[in-house]
């Protein structure tokens, strides 16, 4: 007899859906991973996102008989994520970290005698929460602009410029970590 | 994926990922399921939890004393073993 952890997923899937609760163990061990490094991404605290994360699958337990089709798993539970994450952002909202281009400019200077380190995460956020959403589904998840509206239920139009201007937003950011980084060595 | 997208970002990603470890995660997810499905009630509940406060009421009436103390206390100690 297979162990569960040898089991294709869907099969693991199906029975999660007639209430095996091993089943759904495996589930949570195949897909936290993914799931939690999604929501670090999107919320940049990883105590937070790791309570996101179980409230996801806390849900995707209670609402699993009701899955369509053991395929659609994954990108059922990614949606189901996207909007604990967006609850907790209308309950909650973070504060709003704008960036002109002065502060721009001044940021290598501070995070280089701060000794900060300006990573992908700090980068996101920069970025609004649902600019941050659709770029992180895009470059993360790998979500075309229209898989990202469908999941967001944000307007297709709004969703291609979230992401062109994020993408924008995010290489300026990771090009002054660069410039910082570089002048370090030299110095 | 099919749009045009930044390779630079994408290698940032890419390597921003981290295998996270399970175990831990695991334990906590089955700890709320487990957790929230002590808090739901089912049918053979409530009609246990109906038929205990009946049977507190019928005992209490007949004794007719302190009705109030002892329908408090089966409605008590049935909606403790409810959630057991």
């Amino acid at each position: 007899m297979l162990a569960l952890g040898q089991v294709a997923e869907a099969t693991v899937v199906a029975l999660a859906m007639n209430g095996d609760a091993a089943a759904f163990s495996e589930l949570v061990r195949r897909r936290q991973s993914a799931l939690r490094n999604l929501l670090r991404r999107l919320s940049r605290d990883a105590t937070l996102a790791d309570d996101l994360a179980q409230q996801t699958f806390l849900k995707a337990w209670r609402a699993l008989p009701q899955l369509r089709s053991v395929s659609a798993f994954g990108a059922w539970l990614r949606r189901l994520a996207v909007n604990t994450w967006l609850e907790h952002v209308r309950s909650s909202p973070p504060p709003s970290v704008a960036l002109d281009p002065e502060e721009l400019a001044a940021l290598p200077a501070a995070t280089a005698s701060a000794d900060a380190r300006l990573d992908l995460d700090r980068a996101l956020a920069y970025l609004g929460p649902k600019e941050r959403l659709c770029v992180v589904l895009a470059y993360s998840e790998g979500m075309s602009h229209g898989e990202i509206s469908s999941a967001t239920a944000l307007p297709l139009g709004t969703v291609k410029s979230h992401v062109r201007r994020g993408s924008e937003r995010l290489r300026a950011l990771l090009s002054a970590y660069d410039s910082v980084k570089e002048h370090a060595h030299v110095g | 994926m099919s749009d045009d997208l930044d390779a630079r970002l994408l290698r940032s990603f890419a390597a921003a990922e981290q295998p996270l470890a399970a175990e831990q995660f695991v334990a906590a997810v089955t700890a709320r399921i487990n957790a929230a499905r002590r808090l739901r009630f089912d049918p053979r509940s409530c009609y246990s939890i109906l038929s205990t406060i009946a049977g507190g009421l019928g005992t209490g009436l007949l004794a007719l004393r302190r009705v109030w103390l002892l329908l408090i206390g089966a409605a008590a100690v049935t909606v403790w073993a409810a959630f057991l």
